[in-house]
Order: structure tokens, then C-alpha cells, then sequence
């Protein structure tokens, strides 16, 4: 939970928020800080092969070992037959592995000791008698292989389909696609793919859970607390209010940490074992947890003679492991916006989640956007080249303009897109020629937020002047506490040190629907708003009722609080309704999005996050090596409160997708992964920057959020693939279709086409 | 029951006195025995730099040191870094953390490349931080609040 | 990834200490200098010694000092990061430099020793190839013998040295330069990365020297790629060198890189760290 604490924030200077300070100093508690007096600690057993029949655990050796309090095994605690599962919309994933492993490194044991070095030890002695089965990593092998979810003898009902990996399959269209193939004078096919991949935040998985008499407490590194809450719940089958979920400072997240990982399995073992437990995984572990969706599209795209777009066929494969976590609707909301911001006359779109033998995939900064724009812009970029038209030009001509529909029930065109793709263009400095041996490429992203979802906000004035708010908003980076400080100060003219914002637990703060899909500085921010509304009628009131019946409008400025004949503090005013130190007003803010149960997401979003990014590299002909001098990227913000944080976010962005542009892929060897581990999955270091990075923003004031504030967080992870390859393609004459673009596909490209 | 060496680490500017196994890493130690947690765990491979601490004035991983090996040297955390150290005013300043986890370690491999690089340039920053990973910042926050840190071009006899 | 198993540990005063220890326990004992590749080792389960002994701290061993014939010798002790900037390796065999420059973070520079990373024997060393081209020689002694075995003989394997079960590496003479030399390495990028591959060149009074990283199962000298590249009269005909390169090396494919990639990239490495080599000297060796 973070918790930026009222008191001076002045050790440093410059006015930082206490939680910043707290941060920059190591003082910040992460899960894996946080001590207990009697903690235990757990570790899992994992096995090395995609998956397994299990036949036997030996655990004696293992409960033997020093400090070892136990050993649990899927048998022992099967319940009528099943082990307890857990998932947010499916409760398919099991605690522990029942009779077989789905995929590499699905715990089958855990071990419980006194200390973490004990329990992995012990681990390492615990014997496990397998079968080996095939594995599979491929949309092909997925669908020609067997069901991963067909259950073996013994094993419960599984809510997945039993005779196919299709978990799931949404298609809709158009338009009348043929006629559409007729009138194109060009048509562009390609299969664009891109591999499964690691969110690699620096902080790996971790929950401690806390056994209650009537449930269970648990600290964990988890985005939505609210929906750990009733995934763990829901597992233990428990009311809610039974189980609190207090969502800890992350040390990054980006998706990874969305949805439920290790959290439930340390709050039953907790329970069962009747003591504090902690499961923190290694940062091998964190790879075999949590994903992004591999994914294999199809597209074909068809131009008219007047570089109008005719038709779009979409076909996309998304592999998504082998539990559902929240993949599903990653798959089924990007395929939404398939064809993007373009007019399309004729569209026909099918997108699959299939299941494969690998850990499971997750939400991802992005949400399944980022795959479909490398194809959909990919195809753009293709056209123009041969068109011998430029990129930009192509993409705005038949970009939708604002006010225009997207889709059916949809919010439609939110922002000045087409601007949007001016400036990028303008940043790179399209106009100059290009130096020798560079290329530039642009492309434009967008995605939708999640919709008709509620936040809650309670703000509390307390007796002294000062303010707490409670917000269920967890904190991972990206700078919520930061932002929430100041909607409450400047609302009621009171220091960023007078407010306190206690974050992300279940147990203090009201409902909050969740913390991604850059949502909450609009609906979050909104629901504080509503709340710093409230009290100021309420201020108000006190001041007609207590002193001037005629006042007819609150004032607030820095410090003092003025209406009619009165003026004052704060804390006057509370002492002039209450008496000194006697009493204090609490108010619960809401902003709840709008529901539509015709949308096929269950309604509209609040606003689309819209980007556009330009990039000018140049290729080292010898090597394949890329070498990025400039990006130019703009963000269609509505209104940017913060604008080091902003950029921050969008730097941030941007430089996790040069990283998964150019190097980053999980790489499967029939299901086994080859190179978890940071020392052969290659993030970004401050050695991959680009030479120039410009990060600009579009202030229209259009959003919904405080100030005609849209939400941005996603967008630097948007577009910047497809600008890479648009590029490369300008440099080289290369059009590579498949991420990353490593030295050696780029050079393989050049040679091929030589 | 494994063995307990004895011996006296300077941690932070105090000399601590330590009752460790072998296996004990400076990493491990610090955090569970010292209940320092300002030096965070990820790779454990001495790629990440998220547990980087000072050894004597210069940025090491601790995971890859064994606590005994550090005996009678001087080691520095994030803890022993004064709040009003200019480097945290810079990054602070700057917006060169989010998330704050890699900081610790981004910060003291800061101070080790400031104090002993012969010349100090942009390239020979970015090679000093190449081992700290940072997912959130994309950097450029990181490279301007250091800029303001270092001056260019500066020589010492190597 | 494994916790660490127990070990004793102890620290050697001495160079006789390291004699004794190894005579004791050749079998189930390890030496510890930086720690880079041990620890990482021993969490991996490729290594479970039962005794550690901490080289450290014996005095002398973290010298660099020229000896009599003129060679500079470096002992086991000393730092990746001296190295890097000590005055004369970078004039006298700058690739050393260059190679401890490119094997990891400044942490990894700041702990890893030099002969600690070279007894590590991986096919991948990025200091291997500058000690091939100098003629590098390692003074091995045990608590039996003492001798001397050149860098060429030096690696049998991938992980494995000619070192024999009680002995050990006390320091690593360089003998005096013929002329420039460099490093030059190719990684996934431009950071921090395990070779994809590297190649060394250094000019001889008799020519070229070519020492390889990443294309064979333990470091390479290059000797038909010497040949090739000797045998032109004023430019090199880098085609002819290409061709030589191919047959002598035999390099993986792996998850950073394919063999065929690897074949390709070799003659470019030698390519610009020929080029490098000249501009180190200022003349070519022809």
C-alpha cells in the first residue's frame, strides 16, 4: 500500500511528495522488504520439462531438511477430488500441479520453511517421478496437437473445451469484402509475427499471506486488489469482507502483476498452516509466471488507384499458454479495433485465444494493441513503399476524423489523429532529406480503455486541517500518488504534505474496479474530484448554518477558505461545525463509466489512447545491427497535469519497445523455454538508447478526465515496432514482419533479398 | 548445524560485527542479518545491478560476493547516502525514478562512476550504468539528472 | 536457480596457501577471486565445492609489474578494471583492454579478475583472444611444480584448462609488443551482452595474429586465417580470408545467434579490429 505520509517533505527542498523522497532513499517497503515475526517462507517445486504425467513425489528427503515446517503436494489438499483453482474469469488454474504439468516450471510441490535459503534448499530434495509429454509453442502444433485441457483420469472437469486448444474465437465484419478485392488495385498480404515475451519488471512476484480467524489478510504485488480479492475469495470460498488484499508498492509491473499469480497460493497455505507465509519467486521463476501473448496475424489490405483503403481481412492467432488469466480478453477487445482508425469499407476480422503448453500469458502494457498495429500499419507502411507514396500521407488521407465512428456502440473518434500524425512527422524533421544510409518510418497506435468500470474515492478532512484519501489505485511506477496529491491539494487549497493518500487496500478503501488501461487519472482523478465537490457543498452548508445564511458560493484559495462574511482555515471551519479537534467530514467520490450491454465489451470507452511515432535509424549492412538516431513520438494526452511524470511514462514506453522491436523474445524449443533469464533475454540497458528521443504531447483538453485529462500510459509501446519497421524498410528496402528485428533477422532480410 | 564464521564488515561508516555461515552472500546478509532492504534482490546473475552497493568507493553486485569475503572492507548502501545528497535532489528533480526499485542501485553506480572514471563522457556513463536495469524510466531521465553531475571532459593521470 | 550449499570458507595469506589448499582439496575445492563466475556457478549447480578459499587478499597477487625480459605481468588478483585502464596495457596490448572492457557491467569490471575469467575457460572469454594473439604465457604452479604453459596451449575445452588437479594460475605474463592490437566484439546489442562473437588481431614482427572468441569450443588462434591474411602482398584479399576463416572455425547456433550467422560475422570482427590494430600502431605489419 503506498502511503504518502503528511509531515514535512522538505529534508530534500524542492516541494517532492514524501513518497518520493521515501523512494529515492530505499526507505519504500516492497513485498519482499516487509518483515514479520514468525514469517515463513515457501518455495516450489518445479519441473524442467514443458509437461508431465506425474507419477510420484518423493518428499521425505525434503521434510527432513532443516528448518522444513512442511511439504504440500496436489494430494494434499485435494478437496472432494479437486484442488482448489483460481483464475479472474475462469477458475482453471491450480494451486498445484493435479495429475499432470501444462507447462514448464507449473509448481507441483511447495515447500515451507523457516527461511527463504531453507525452503529452497529443501526444494532441490524433493523427488519427482514423471512421464514426459509433448509439448507445444506453436499456433500450428496448437492446433494439430492435444487438447491441453482435455482432463486426465482422475482429474476434475476442466471449464475449457476438452476436444480443442481454441480457448476462444471472435469474429465479426462488413461490408462486402470481394467487392471490396474487385475495386483494389493493390492489395497487400502478409503474416506478421511476433513472440512471446517478458514484462521483466525489476521486482519480481511476491505475497506474504496473513492467516485470520475468519479468513485471511494478504500483501501482495498485485495491480487490482479489489479482483485478488474475489479471485482469492471465490477459491476459498469465502465472503469477501473476509478477505482483505492490500496491493504493495511494486517495483514495476506493467501488466505482469494484473491479475492473481502467487497471492492465493500464499493465503492457503497460510490458513492451512495457521502462520505468516511468503512466496517470492526468483527472477527465473517471475519468467515461467507471467507473459505476453505470442501472436501470428494474417492481414490483407486493399488500396484503389486513388490510395483509398477498400477491405481489410484480419486473421489473428494469439497463443496464450496454458491457463486463461485474463487472455482471453486481451484477445477479444484489441481485435475490436483491428482495422484501426482507418475508414474501412469492407472488413472481415477472426481472432483466436489458443491455449499452448507454455506458462500462462497475462496482460501486458498494451492489452494485445501493439500486435495488431504491427500488422495493421505494417500493411500501411508496405502499400506506400510500393505506391511510391509517403508513409505519412497514406495514413492520413484515409485516417477517420474526430466525431467519427469506429465500431458499432463505440465512443467514436476522441482526439485530432490525423494532427497527431503531422506532429510526429514534423518532430522527425520529415521534411529535410534524409542523411545517407538512414530511414525514417512513422506509424500511428491506438487503443481503447476498459470500459463501464466504477472508481471510488473516500476523502476524509480531518480535525486538524488536514486530508486523508483512501483509493483502491495501487502504485507501480507510474505515479498515481503523485498525481492524486495534487487533484486533492489544489481542490482544497491545502500543501501536497497536508494530504495522505493511503492506496490500494481492500480493507480501507472502497471499491475500486482496477489499476491499468492508463484509467485511473480519469476515473480515479474524477472519483477525488467528486469527492472535493462534496465536501465543498458541505463546506458551505456549515458556513450558512453556523454563520452567514446568505453565503452564496465557496472560494478556495491557498490556505483559506472563504464564503459571505466568513473566511478561515480548514481547520477553523471544521472547528465552527464540530467544535476544536470534535469532529470531521468524510465524502465518497464516484466516476462510473458509462454500461451498454448492445457493446460487445459491455460498453463505450471513456477515450482512446492515441499515439504517433517516427523513427530515423540507420543499418549497419555488415552486421544487421540497428542503430536508432532520432524518435519522435506525440501523445494525444487532452491534458497533461505532470509533465515530468508524462514524459516519464512515454520515455518509458518507448524504450520497452525498442527493447521487444529489437531484442526481446522468449525462445521455445518444443515448449521448453531456452533463455529465461536476464542474462539471455535482453532488456534495454542505458547502452540501447536511441541518440535523440523527443516526446511531445497533444493538449486538446477533450478528454474525460480532470481537466480534459485522457489517460497515458500505454502509448509509448503502441506504435514504435511498426515506425522500426517502416523504417528498416526506408533504410534497406527490407520489410521485416517478424519481431524482434535482431542483427541477425535483419541481415539474413538484406541477404535474402540480394 | 553449519559452521558460523566471525568477522567485522564497516557497513554504512559503523563497523558491524557479523556471525555468518559461509554461504552467506553480502546481498543476503545485508538484508536479512542487517535488516538493511534498501539493496533489492532480482537476477542474482550480476546482470541487473538492482543489489549494487559500494565496495571501498567502487559499485559491485553484491549477490556475487560472499559476505566473508567482504571482511574488513568498507561497504555502502543506499542507507548510508544522506537525503540531502545532491544525487537524490537530481533524480528527484528530474523524474529518474518511477517505480523506485532499481534506484538504490542506479544511484550508488552513479556514485562509483563519478568518483573513479579517469574522464568521464555520455559513452563512458552509459558503460558505467550498462549493468543497472531500468524497465520503467526508459533512462533519459536518468542520463539528464547525472548530466547536471558530471563534468565533462575531466582527467585524471590512469 | 539453487540456494548455496555449505561450504567452509578461509582466506589465503599466502601463495603457499593456495599450494596447500589445493593439495587438500583438488577435489572438492574451489579458489574464489572475484566471484563472477563462481557464485553464478555454484547457484547453477555446475559447481558444489565443499571448500572455498578466498585469493583475495594475498599480498602481491594484485600487482601489474613488468618483469625482466620486458613482459608485463599480471597477477591473479588483479581487477577487470585496472585493466581497462591501466596505462600500459592500453599501450602495449590494448586488446586486452579492449576485451576486459567488453565482459561485463562496471560491477562485473570491479570484481572479476582477469585470470579468474581466463581459467573460467569459456568459449566466449572476451580476454582470451588478445592473450592468444600476444603469446600470452600463465604461470602455473602447485604445491609440486611450477611451469609455464603458453595461452595457446592453455585451453582444452569449453570450461576446461590444461590445469592440472592441485594447481593454479599465479599470474599471466604478456610478453613485449610487436605492435598494436585490438578487440572488437559483436553482441544481440550495443550494451552489455555475451559474445555473439570476437576477434582479436595484433601485429607481430612476423605479421598478422588472429585470435577468435565464440566459434570453436574453446578460444581460437587462427592460424589459417594468418596465413590467408600474409599472404597478400598489398591489400589484403579479404574473400581469400573469408574462406580460411569458414574452415577453421566450428561455431554453435545458440539462442543468441546460428552458426551461419556466426561464420559471417567473424571476418567482419576481424575486419575492424585489423582495422583498429593499424590505427593503434599507426603502421601495418606489412
Amino acid at each position: 500500500m503506498a502511503d504518502s505520509t503528511a509531515g514535512t517533505a522538505g529534508r530534500i527542498g524542492g516541494g517532492f511528495p514524501t513518497a518520493m523522497i521515501e523512494r529515492a532513499a530505499g526507505r519504500t517497503s516492497f513485498v519482499d522488504d516487509i518483515r514479520i515475526d514468525g514469517l515463513l517462507h515457501g518455495a516450489y517445486v518445479r519441473l524442467d520439462v514443458p509437461r508431465a504425467l506425474i507419477e510420484q513425489i518423493d518428499v521425505a528427503a525434503a521434510r527432513d531438511a532443516p528448518g522444513v515446517i512442511g511439504v504440500y503436494t496436489a494430494a494434499d489438499i485435494r478437496s472432494m477430488g479437486a484442488v482448489p483453482r483460481f483464475g479472474p474469469v475462469t477458475q482453471d488454474q491450480p494451486l498445484l500441479a493435479d495429475r499432470a504439468t501444462r507447462y514448464q516450471g507449473e509448481p507441483v510441490a511447495l515447500v515451507v520453511a523457516e527461511s527463504d535459503s531453507q525452503a529452497r534448499m529443501a526444494a532441490q530434495l524433493v523427488g519427482v517421478t514423471y512421464e514426459e509429454l509433448p509439448g507445444f509453442h506453436t499456433v500450428e502444433d496448437a492446433l494439430a496437437g492435444d487438447p491441453l485441457h482435455r482432463p486426465l483420469p482422475g482429474e476434475q472437469d476442466s471449464p475449457h473445451p476438452r476436444d480443442s486448444n481454441v480457448m476462444g474465437e471472435w469474429t465479426y465484419g462488413w461490408g462486402d469484402v470481394d467487392a471490396g478485392r474487385r475495386e483494389s488495385t493493390l492489395i497487400v498480404e502478409n503474416t506478421y509475427t511476433a513472440p512471446f515475451a517478458h514484462h521483466f519488471a525489476i521486482e519480481t512476484y511476491a505475497a506474504i499471506g496473513l492467516p485470520r480467524p475468519d479468513g485471511v489478510a494478504v500483501l501482495s504485488t498485485i495491480q487490482h486488489p479489489f479482483i485478488e480479492q474475489r479471485v482469492i475469495a471465490e477459491m476459498l470460498e469465502l465472503p469477501l469482507p473476509s478477505v482483505d488484499v492490500s496491493a504493495v508498492d511494486m517495483g514495476g509491473s506493467f501488466g505482469g502483476k494484473g491479475y492473481s499469480k502467487v497471492a492465493p497460493a500464499a493465503a492457503f497455505f497460510s490458513r492451512l498452516i495457521g502462520r505468516p507465509l511468503k512466496i517470492a519467486l526468483s527472477a527465473e521463476e517471475s519468467f515461467l509466471t507471467g507473459q505476453r501473448e505470442a501472436a501470428q496475424i494474417r492481414i490483407e489490405t486493399g488500396f484503389d488507384r486513388e490510395h483509398k483503403l477498400k477491405f481489410q481481412v484480419i486473421e489473428a492467432d494469439f497463443l496464450i499458454g496454458a491457463y486463461a488469466d485474463i487472455s482471453e480478453r486481451v484477445v477479444s477487445k484489441s481485435a475490436l479495433f483491428a482495422t484501426g482508425p482507418y475508414r474501412t469499407p469492407a472488413a472481415s476480422v477472426r481472432a483466436r485465444a489458443i491455449f499452448t503448453a507454455t506458462p500462462p500469458t497475462t496482460a501486458f502494457r498494451g492489452f494485445g494493441a501493439p500486435h495488431f498495429t504491427f500488422a495493421l500499419e505494417g500493411q500501411f507502411t508496405e502499400a506506400a513503399h510500393r505506391l511510391g507514396i509517403e508513409q505519412w500521407r497514406l495514413r492520413t488521407s484515409n485516417m477517420k476524423r474526430q466525431g467519427e465512428s469506429l465500431v458499432a456502440y463505440e465512443t467514436p473518434v476522441d482526439g485530432d489523429w490525423i494532427a497527431l500524425v503531422e506532429s510526429a512527422r514534423d518532430a522527425i524533421g520529415w521534411d529535410a532529406p534524409t542523411l545517407p544510409g538512414r530511414g525514417r518510418g512513422i506509424a500511428f497506435g491506438m487503443k481503447s480503455c476498459i470500459p463501464a468500470t466504477t472508481s471510488n474515492a473516500l476523502v476524509s478532512l480531518r480535525a486538524d486541517g488536514t486530508v486523508t484519501a483512501h483509493v483502491g489505485t495501487s502504485e507501480m511506477g507510474q505515479g498515481a500518488v503523485t498525481a492524486f496529491t495534487r487533484i486533492v491539494a489544489e481542490g482544497l487549497g491545502i500543501e501536497p504534505a497536508q494530504v495522505r493518500l493511503i492506496m490500494g487496500d481492500t480493507a480501507t478503501a472502497p471499491f475500486d474496479a482496477l489499476t491499468a488501461s492508463s484509467r485511473s487519472l480519469v476515473h480515479m482523478g474524477n472519483a477525488l474530484l467528486d469527492a472535493v465537490e462534496q465536501h465543498k457543498y458541505s463546506l458551505l452548508d456549515i458556513i450558512r448554518q453556523s454563520h452567514d445564511p446568505v453565503a452564496q458560493s465557496l472560494e478556495i484559495q491557498p490556505g483559506r477558505i472563504s464564503a459571505g462574511s466568513w473566511s478561515g482555515s480548514l481547520r477553523d471551519l471544521l472547528a465552527l461545525r464540530f467544535g476544536l479537534n470534535a469532529g470531521e467530514l468524510s465524502a465518497t467520490g464516484t466516476f462510473t463509466a458509462a454500461r451498454d450491454e448492445r457493446h460487445p465489451l459491455g460498453g463505450p470507452t471513456p477515450f482512446y489512447e492515441a499515439v504517433a511515432t517516427a523513427a530515423e535509424l540507420s543499418v549497419d549492412t555488415a552486421t544487421g545491427m540497428i542503430r536508432i538516431h532520432k524518435i519522435a513520438h506525440v501523445t494525444d494526452a487532452g491534458k497533461v497535469h505532470d509533465r515530468v511524470r508524462a514524459k516519464g511514462l512515454d520515455e518509458g514506453g518507448l524504450v520497452m519497445g525498442i527493447g521487444l522491436a529489437l531484442s526481446e523474445q522468449l525462445i521455445y524449443d518444443g515448449a521448453h523455454l531456452r533463455n529465461g533469464s536476464s542474462l539471455d533475454y535482453r532488456i534495454p540497458t542505458l547502452c540501447d538508447l536511441p541518440e535523440e528521443m523527443v516526446s511531445l504531447f497533444q493538449e486538446n483538453g477533450d478528454g474525460p478526465g480532470p481537466g480534459g485529462a485522457k489517460g497515458l500510459a500505454e502509448g509509448g509501446l503502441l506504435a514504435i515496432a511498426p515506425a522500426i519497421a517502416a523504417a528498416i524498410l526506408d533504410c534497406a528496402g527490407v520489410h521485416i514482419r517478424d519481431l524482434p528485428f535482431t542483427p541477425e533477422r535483419v541481415w539474413r532480410a538484406m541477404r535474402d533479398q540480394a | 548445524m553449519s559452521r558460523l564464521l566471525e568477522y567485522e564488515i564497516e557497513v554504512n561508516g559503523e563497523p558491524r560485527a557479523i556471525k555468518a555461515p559461509a554461504r552467506v552472500t553480502l546481498l543476503s546478509l545485508l538484508r536479512e542479518d542487517l535488516g538493511l532492504t534498501g539493496t533489492k534482490v532480482n537476477c542474482q546473475q550480476g546482470e541487473c545491478g538492482a543489489c549494487t552497493v559500494l565496495l571501498d568507493g567502487r559499485a559491485i553486485d553484491a549477490c556475487l560476493m560472499l559476505a566473508a569475503s567482504a571482511a574488513g572492507r568498507a561497504v555502502t548502501t543506499i542507507e548510508g547516502v544522506p537525503d540531502d545528497d545532491e544525487i537524490k535532489r537530481a533524480f528527484l528533480a528530474d523524474g529518474a525514478l518511477q517505480c523506485g526499485y532499481c534506484t538504490p542501485g542506479m544511484m550508488l553506480a552513479v556514485k562509483s562512476y563519478i568518483a573513479n572514471a579517469p574522464i568521464r563522457t555520455p559513452e563512458g556513463l552509459a558503460a558505467g550504468l550498462s549493468g543497472n536495469y531500468c524497465r520503467c524510466t526508459g533512462y533519459e531521465a536518468i542520463v539528464s539528472a547525472v548530466a547536471s553531475l558530471i563534468d565533462q571532459g575531466r582527467e585524471q593521470d590512469g | 536457480m539453487r540456494s548455496l550449499q555449505e561450504f567452509s570458507y578461509e582466506r589465503a595469506a599466502s601463495y603457499e596457501d593456495v599450494d596447500t589448499f589445493l593439495r587438500s582439496h583438488a577435489a572438492d575445492g574451489h579458489l574464489l577471486a572475484g566471484g563472477t563466475d563462481l557464485l553464478v556457478h555454484m547457484r547453477s549447480g555446475r559447481v558444489s565445492p565443499r571448500h572455498v578459499l578466498d585469493v583475495n587478499y594475498v599480498p602481491g597477487l594484485d600487482m601489474v609489474l613488468e618483469t625482466g625480459d620486458g613482459s608485463l605481468r599480471i597477477g591473479a588478483a588483479v581487477r577487470l578494471t585496472t585493466i581497462v585502464n591501466h596505462k600500459a596495457v592500453r599501450t602495449r596490448c590494448r586488446a586486452l583492454a579492449d576485451g576486459a572492457e567488453t565482459v561485463g557491467s562496471a560491477q562485473i569490471q570491479n570484481m572479476g579478475t582477469l585470470v579468474g575469467g581466463v581459467c573460467n575457460a569459456s568459449p566466449a572469454a572476451d580476454t582470451a583472444p588478445a592473450l592468444l594473439v600476444h603469446e600470452a604465457v600463465m604461470n602455473v604452479r602447485g604445491y609440486a611444480r611450477r611451469r609455464r604453459v603458453s595461452a595457446d596451449e592453455f585451453f582444452i575445452g569449453p570450461g576446461l584448462t590444461q590445469l592440472g588437479p592441485h594447481e593454479w594460475v599465479e599470474s599471466i605474463d604478456i610478453p613485449p609488443p610487436q605492435g598494436g592490437s585490438r578487440y572488437v566484439k559483436l553482441g544481440r546489442t550495443t550494451g552489455v551482452d555475451i559474445a555473439i562473437v570476437g576477434a582479436a588481431v595484433a601485429f607481430s614482427s612476423q605479421g598478422v595474429r588472429v585470435g577468435l572468441a565464440s566459434v570453436a569450443p574453446t578460444p581460437l588462434r587462427a592460424r589459417r586465417t594468418e596465413t590467408a591474411m600474409s599472404m597478400s602482398s598489398d591489400e589484403l584479399d579479404w574473400a581469400a580470408v573469408e574462406v580460411a576463416v569458414a574452415q577453421e572455425i566450428s561455431p554453435l547456433s545458440d539462442v543468441r545467434a546460428s552458426s551461419e550467422y556466426r561464420t559471417a560475422m567473424v571476418s567482419e570482427c576481424i575486419r575492424r579490429a585489423y582495422a583498429g590494430a593499424i590505427e593503434q600502431t599507426g603502421v601495418g605489419s606489412k
